[in-house]
């Protein structure tokens, strides 16, 4: 590396008297500004000063001529202007880079599929609730964002009752979480548990079913890592959440709490499989696809008459109706 | 005889060399954190911390952006150590130039967490914290003991 002193900013002025006997013939610049050399003594040129006010002299006139180098570059050109000018173009090379490294989907975000299927804005959702509170049908299911027919009858049945029943105002869906898949594994991260709990703290923020149906759109095998704390993270990002906001819900535990709850709560009513359906408090065990239901929530529609039905309270763990669970101990 | 104006002497050789320590201490944290899967302690609270750790964008080629600090930091440190104790200029140009790569990184990394995670990391603010003042901090030395 070259020594400091020979560097654009002058030489350091350590040693003024060194400094001085470079100075001292210092000739002005042609064009440059005059200097006042002709003060000095004559006949001292070119020699070593002496006396107390020639070393000053000299000093002065050293001083001057590097005051008048520094004024004849510009200031870009010295070493902390070039480091400047060179390290903004590093970090904005670099930078740029990052972006462009970054703007492609990471791998992560890029495993994610979206839901196929729209959530109509229109359709009024409160919490854990989807539909009219107003409708005559209420069709619960307990689910687990785990279970493949959970994910069959979200992705497949769920998108008919939306665009028909649900948006005609005859039906409204009530999801309860019945996470029993996760308790098959020992994992200390139950993605059962963790997923709805995820969703619930979406829901917080008013958009549970976006959550829900990314969840049912990524379903791949049960307790294999398809919902692990990133996925849940991404798919948080991806909505659009406030992710302060859902990770500090998440963190805190309570979301889990109310699934682990719930859980327990269909175990002991008898849920014994998911999804389990409940339409109008009466359990329907006559198939999830949207050609069985059809005709069951149609009948159910013309035998209720509107605020009769069962309208557990969006977001809590309501228990399930003991009278219309099967009395067999669940083993899910 | 010296000239004192081109000595690190004075409160910002120290002070470059404290924010760069600070610097270590947050990124160390945090890398440890990383890298053994253990809670992010959040000094304001919130999950913005674990949001952000958690983030796509924690990672840069698979290496903790929080590393990269660390390293970053390291050699600011050992930088302002060099200019405080041996008074070498290069060192603090080091320092310098480093610090504008810090504050434009700094700059990137906050607007991703505003606008594109929506959470905003207090470890990572005050971090950045540390950077920009270690900048200031350099400059002003650099001005300060320009040569005559």
């Amino acid at each position: 590396m070259r020594p400091i002193a020979s560097g654009p900013d002058g030489p350091p002025p350590s040693d003024p008297i060194r400094g001085s006997i470079r100075a001292a013939p210092a000739r002005p610049r042609p064009g440059g500004p005059p200097l006042s050399s002709t003060k000095r003594p004559s006949g001292n040129a070119g020699q070593p000063p002496s006396t107390r006010r020639e070393r000053r002299l000299a000093e002065r006139d050293a001083r001057r001529a590097r005051e008048a180098r520094r004024q004849s570059t510009p200031a870009w050109r010295s070493t902390t202007g070039l480091l400047t000018i060179a390290a903004i173009v590093v970090g904005v090379v670099a930078i740029g880079g990052l972006i462009l490294l970054q703007s492609r989907p990471s791998a992560n975000a890029g495993d994610l599929i979206p839901p196929t299927y729209p959530l109509d804005p229109a359709i009024p959702a409160d919490g854990m609730t989807l539909g009219s509170s107003d409708a005559p049908v209420t069709l619960e299911v307990w689910s687990d964002f785990q279970c493949p027919g959970c994910g069959q009858f979200a992705t497949v049945t769920e998108p008919q009752l939306r665009t028909n029943e649900i948006t005609a105002g005859t039906l409204k869906l009530v999801i309860h979480d019945a996470a029993f898949q996760g308790r098959k594994s020992t994992a200390a991260f139950d993605e059962s548990t963790q997923s709805a709990a995820a969703a619930r703290c979406a829901g917080a923020q008013g958009q549970y079913f976006d959550y829900y149906d990314w969840l049912f759109a990524n379903q791949s095998g049960e307790n294999q890592g398809a919902f692990e704390l990133p996925t849940l993270q991404s798919i948080a990002t991806q909505i659009g959440l406030d992710m302060t906001a859902w990770q500090s819900c998440f963190d805190k535990g309570d979301q889990q709490q109310a699934v682990i709850e719930s859980t327990n709560e269909a175990a002991t009513a008898g849920v014994t499989s998911t999804p389990w359906l409940v339409i109008n408090g009466e359990h329907w065990a006559g198939g999830y696809d949207y050609a069985s239901l059809q005709p069951a929530i149609a009948a159910a529609a013309a035998s209720a008459s509107p605020g009769t039905s069962a309208s557990p309270s969006a977001g809590a763990s309501p228990s399930p109706d003991a009278s219309t669970s099967p009395a067999a101990s669940p083993s899910p | 005889m010296t000239d004192q104006a081109s000595r690190p002497f004075g409160w910002l050789a120290p002070a470059i060399v404290l924010l760069a320590a600070i610097g270590v201490a947050i990124s160390a944290y945090l890398t440890i954190t990383r890298l053994t899967g253990g809670p992010i302690v959040c000094p304001v609270g919130g999950g913005g911390c674990d949001a952000v750790d958690a983030s796509s964008y924690s990672t840069i080629l698979g290496i903790p952006v929080a590393a990269f600090g660390l390293g970053y930091s390291a050699v600011v440190l050992g930088a302002g150590l060099a200019w405080w104790a041996r008074g070498d200029r290069r060192a603090l140009q080091v320092a310098y130039a480093l610090g504008i790569l810090g504050v434009l990184f700094e700059a990137y990394l906050v607007y991703l967490e505003l606008f594109v995670i929506h959470a905003v990391c207090a470890w990572c603010v005050l971090y950045g914290v540390t950077v920009v003042l270690g900048l200031v901090a350099a400059a002003l030395e650099l001005r300060r003991t320009r040569p005559a």
